[in-house]
């Protein structure tokens, strides 16, 4: 099923990107950058899979399946979480490494078809 | 103090409206589609399971500033 292969290479790729700034936090001297970073992909992945899961409820719903879902407010409010956790403990984790983690799976649904342009050609 | 006050009640409730508006279009246009070609459903899904996201990015970025402005009241 194509939509929950492609659901599973973006989290692969998010994964691999967490496990990059974690090396990244070992070698350099950024660390709260990174593990800002961290953050803010973590709690993007996180929004990844409510959206898998919502997308997989309301297709459903269709077919006469109807289940209560969050939706677009479960996102949001994810994202003001891990704005709080990074304002909260600013020693830990830096603002604008969280805030640029929390685009991070965003910009790989947008890059990720560069991919596959042969094959959908 | 109050300037920032109105700033961030503008920027949050117009974040939450375009939200809203955006994934409402998407949605709708899923739905439609798999009521008339249910064998499509898998690439009708996703079609929302990528468009979805793209809608709701700067929403998310602009929530994400009304929080930073309110930090600053």
């Amino acid at each position: 099923m194509e939509f929950r292969s492609t659901a599973r290479r973006i989290s692969l790729y998010a994964f691999v990107l967490i496990g990059l700034y974690a090396l990244l936090a070992v070698v350099t001297p950024y660390e709260t950058v990174f593990f800002g970073l961290i953050l803010g992909t973590a709690f993007s992945l996180l929004n990844l899979l409510t959206t898998y899961v919502q997308v997989k409820r309301v297709s459903n719903a269709v077919l006469g399946r109807t289940k209560f879902a969050f939706g677009t407010a479960s996102r949001i409010l994810t994202a003001v979480a891990c704005i709080l956790v990074t304002v909260n403990f600013p020693d830990f984790f830096n603002l604008a490494g969280a805030i640029i983690g929390l685009m991070s799976t965003y910009a790989i649904i947008m890059i990720e078809p560069i991919f596959h342009i042969k094959r959908l050609q | 103090m109050g300037t920032i006050a109105i700033g961030v009640g503008i920027v949050a409730g117009l974040a939450a409206l375009a939200g809203a508006l955006g994934v409402a279009i998407v949605v709708k246009g899923t739905l439609e589609g798999i009521t008339r070609q249910p064998e499509l459903k898998g690439q009708l899904q996703t079609v929302m399971f990528i468009g979805i996201p793209l809608v709701e990015a700067v929403p998310i970025i602009a929530i994400v500033i009304s929080i930073l402005l309110y930090g600053q009241m």
